[in-house]
């Protein structure tokens, strides 16, 4: 319906997405300077596919997830969804695009209202768009909660009698509830423990294949986007420095802030912790309000030069389905 | 690591999925129940809700119960003290001092549940819609509440009485009016707190709209606070209802409140302090039973308290 521009099958594209949170103070409280959260953000996501934003806290990966449906307002970009820009419409156009992404929370105590039931969780986003009541809501409601595991005996039940993993499913079934293209998962799994954040991964795969879904998933479990993702961006203070396939990032990673990270994945195997080269970085991550000069990452890179501290590198493709933004990697110091 | 446990789950959650526990009591715990649970536990509030419960039934069946009429004077019998004619004794113009406190009850209850109510609507939208909106729309809301925090209620009262007439309804604009800001401030935090939750989050990503942000996701949560807030407004509506009445500018004689029962009996004073007493003792005992009834409300909703009781 609104493919024009679409030549593969691009789902969603984003182009220089910027998202700044002014820090307010001073006199009068104005505006005195700015958080680059999201600085220059540009990938394409295909219809079908896992793409992983993976980085640390306060890279910006969580405001990138809420800028794409506006949870934020971003500064500046192009966010388009089948070919068509999203960002800056009004009110009633903006509803009906939210229509088809939704999006899952880190906290599954948060994320659900604790005076609802789960009936009224899940029916919320079907009685706001209009799209269903009475009996049909009811059996909507019912298919939802079936799908994600769980029953027709939780309807009038309340959120502090489900379990941290339970909780998790109601979210995904209330993000299911609209028949979503895209959802956006916001480190759906962190807060749980491993056992059942095997479980929820397993459901969300699941429903993935079932629904033909797209998952933009924001996370900084790196065994976790391992094991799901197609493609993996890397972001390091608002700006993502390295993205490809994910067999390219976690085989063959370019960037040295991606090698360490990569260094830092825990193995299942207790002898090859002696074998293992374990890359710590110095240092820590600088204030997104004032980012070093330059590439962001040359305070606490081990190969850093010159030019580093100068030049923001360009992001330049190492092979088809990988791209990275150092200057190291594109003169080929780094082998 | 997390791949060998994913393959271990992978059949495991479907099993498990198959055998969710079923509910076995159908009812849910619905979390309001909890302030019942509380209540039952609490001599305190329980004795409040009684007397609340006894009031208001004298205050509905005043008519039936009130053994005369408070009006009509009888000078043959005035300044009496208890009698099995007249059980508390009869003022200074024989009209009977128990039906005159029960008729006042309707007065004071009256002008309590409508100011409450008043300000309990304005002070909650004005509270609800400053913390969700934020920015100038909460300066500018909030400077205006502090501005009425800042004029104490009685002499808010006396002024808009003194200008407008001792009636009614100036009364409870009056009341109303000066209990805004307790409601207000009591819903602008919790609002400022619950709109960046995910939940609402959630509900915005679905196209929600304001309005049903505020009413569907913000009311709610806040209820259990405002019911304390407006509980002991209720107290404070009373008595300072009384207070005005007393002065001589709230409710005009000859319509019996506690307040200018209180009043007329100054000049007995010593002579028959139980024209005083009586009405005295009702403004209290009810404003009592308000404020222990807020006080075990507000225990309910904290978890602590709830935890120490078991």
């Amino acid at each position: 319906m609104l493919a024009q521009t679409v030549t593969d099958n691009t789902i969603l594209e984003v182009k220089n997405l910027k998202t700044y949170y002014p820090i307010y103070g001073g006199f009068l409280g104005r505006a005195i300077s700015k958080v680059k959260a999201v600085d220059d953000v540009t990938f394409s996501v295909k219809k079908g596919e896992t793409f992983s934003i993976v980085g640390e806290s306060g890279c910006g990966k969580s405001t990138t997830g809420m800028s794409l449906i506006q949870l934020v307002t971003p500064t500046s970009g192009e966010i388009l969804f089948n070919g068509e820009n999203i960002f800056g419409k009004d009110k009633r156009k903006l509803k009906k695009v939210r229509r088809n992404i939704q999006i899952i929370f880190q906290d599954p105590f948060s994320s659900l209202n604790p005076k609802m039931t789960v009936k009224k969780i899940i029916a919320e986003p079907l009685v706001i768009n209009r799209i269903a009541s009475g009996q049909e809501l009811e059996d909507r409601v019912v298919e939802l909660l079936e799908m994600v595991g769980l029953g027709a005996h939780h309807l009038y039940r309340y959120p502090h009698e489900f379990s941290g993993g339970q909780r998790q499913r109601l979210g995904i079934a209330r993000a299911l509830a609209l028949n979503p293209e895209i959802i956006i998962c916001d480190e759906p799994v962190s807060a749980l423990d491993v056992s059942v954040q095997s479980q929820v991964l397993n459901l969300m795969q699941e429903l993935q294949e079932k629904l033909n879904l797209t998952f933009i998933f924001i996370s900084h479990d790196l065994s976790v986007v391992g094991h799901i993702s197609d493609h993996v961006a890397v972001m390091y203070l608002g700006r993502i420095i390295e993205m490809g396939t994910r067999e390219e990032i976690y085989q063959n990673p370019q960037h040295p802030y991606t090698k360490s990270l990569m260094s830092s994945i825990p193995l299942p195997d207790p002898k090859a912790k002696f074998t293992k080269k374990r890359i710590v970085l110095e240092g820590d991550v600088p204030s997104p309000e004032n980012p070093p000069t330059g590439c962001h990452f040359h305070p606490r890179c081990p190969y850093r030069t010159d030019k580093c501290k100068e030049v923001y590198p360009e992001f330049m493709k190492v092979t088809p389905n990988h791209s990275v933004a150092c200057h190291l990697v594109e003169s080929g110091q780094l082998a | 690591m997390i791949e060998a446990k994913l393959k271990e789950n992978n059949e495991g959650v479907l099993a498990q999925n198959n055998q969710m526990p079923v509910d076995k009591k159908a009812k849910s715990s619905n979390p309001s129940k909890v302030y019942w649970k509380v209540f039952k536990t609490s001599p305190l509030g329980i004795s409040g809700l009684v007397i609340l419960v006894l009031i208001i039934f004298a205050a509905i069946a005043a008519p039936i119960l009130a053994p005369y009429d408070p009006l009509t004077q009888n000078i043959t019998q005035r300044v009496q003290g208890i009698s099995a004619e007249h059980w508390l004794g009869t003022d200074a113009y024989g009209r009977d001092i128990l039906s005159r406190i029960i008729f006042g009850a309707q007065t004071s209850l009256t002008v309590g549940l409508l100011s409450v109510l008043a300000s309990g609507v304005i002070g909650t939208a004005i509270g609800i819609f400053a913390g969700y909106k934020g920015g100038k729309f909460d300066e500018i809301l909030m400077r205006i509440i502090e501005s009425i925090m800042s004029i104490p209620m009685l002499l808010l009262g006396l002024m808009l009485l003194v200008a407008l007439g001792s009636n009614m309804t100036t009364l409870v604009t009056a009341l109303s009016i000066g209990l805004v800001p307790s409601c207000a401030r009591i819903a602008r935090g919790p609002a400022l707190e619950i709109k960046e939750s995910e939940y609402v989050k959630a509900a915005i990503a679905s196209g929600a709209s304001s309005f049903r942000i505020m009413v569907v996701h913000i009311l709610p949560n806040i209820m259990g606070s405002l019911l304390v807030v407006v509980t002991l407004n209720m107290a404070s509506a009373i008595r300072i209802e009384a207070s005005l009445s007393f002065l001589g500018i709230g409710i005009q004689p000859p319509t019996p409140t506690w307040g200018n029962m209180i009043k007329d009996s100054l000049s007995y004073l010593t002579t028959a302090p139980s024209l005083a007493i009586f009405p005295g003792l009702a403004l209290m005992i009810t404003v009592i039973a308000f404020n222990l009834i807020g006080d075990t409300i507000r225990d309910a909703s904290d978890p602590y308290i709830i935890r120490k009781r078991g």
